[in-house]
């Protein structure tokens, strides 16, 4: 596990309350309970303040699962070094 | 639906929450309309979206209506905004209307029901309103992607236009957030408080 997915864990680990969720590349809106569009605009929040970044429109429309908020975070901070 | 049927369904939805807010609504109402403004040309930045259609009323009476909604009430309404030359964005997923979201392509000034005041634009802009998602179709980005393909169509397709209009409830706080995400410009906001009986309507620009 990378930092940034570690990093990843603890935020959604924290937001939703749930010390033992192991987050899969796979998951979705139906896969954590709480993880609705108010919870995502909240995580997303959330996300942007851990990771010190702004999300662009095009990206907010990918950030759909685990995976795509994984890769977006990853080309962002890589884009950011 | 019969109107004591639908009387029925909606007292069966209410619960002590609903109940309790809508007590204390009996005392107290504050409410907050925000509006916003796109340039043209910074909508024209935004992409259609293929699988939305211009003007359907085949999508629309597609509509699967709630508990305790009148589907003949509403397609009523909506037949009038048509015929009045109003126009409407919508999508349909399985058959049935998943999202819609309607537009008018000149307007001077408006009626807000939320805070019982009329605001005046200037330069008679496009104004979009009235978004719906079906709550079954909620979580999968519809309204963002619906936004953003409204304001391009609409900023593409009525010449001359400067700025496209649209009103948010200040804590209709999804909706608030993708409207402010996508860059849309705040112009002012207009309030609406009642304590009992005594009312108070006013206006303020650039409140945070």
């Amino acid at each position: 596990m990378t930092p940034t997915d570690q990093r990843l864990q603890a935020v959604f680990r924290e937001f939703f309350g749930d010390d033992s969720l192991q987050l899969r590349d796979g998951m979705t809106f139906s896969d954590i309970d709480g993880w609705d569009s108010l919870a995502h605009m909240n995580l997303i929040n959330a996300l942007e303040a851990e990771f010190g970044l702004k999300f662009s429109v095009r990206e907010l429309m990918r950030m759909k699962s685990v995976g795509t908020i994984r890769q977006v975070l990853t080309a962002k901070a890589s884009s950011h070094v | 639906m019969s109107d004591a049927a639908r009387l029925i369904a909606r007292l069966r939805r209410l619960t002590w929450k609903k109940v309790g807010r809508r007590a204390r609504r009996l005392f107290y109402h504050f409410a907050e309309d925000r509006i916003y403004r796109v340039p043209v040309e910074e909508a024209l930045e935004f992409d259609e979206v293929r699988e939305f259609r211009f003007d359907s009323w085949d999508d629309l009476q597609a509509y699967v209506p709630g508990p305790g909604e009148s589907r003949e009430a509403l397609l009523t309404l909506w037949r009038g905004r048509l015929d009045a030359g109003e126009h409407v964005y919508t999508r349909t997923e399985s058959g049935r209307l998943a999202i819609y979201g309607w537009m008018i392509e000149r307007q001077s000034s408006c009626f807000l029901t939320d805070v019982h005041q009329r605001m005046e634009m200037p330069e008679a802009p496009a104004v979009t309103y009235d978004f719906f998602t079906a709550p079954e179709f909620r979580n999968r980005d519809f309204y963002p992607q619906l936004l953003m393909h409204s304001l391009r169509h609409t900023a593409a397709r009525i010449p001359g236009l400067r700025w496209i209009y649209m009103c948010v409830r200040a804590d209709d706080t999804v909706p608030r957030w993708w409207v402010e995400r996508l860059g849309a410009h705040y112009c002012e906001s207009y309030f609406y408080r009642r304590v009992l009986w005594r009312e108070e309507k006013w206006r303020a620009e650039l409140t945070a």
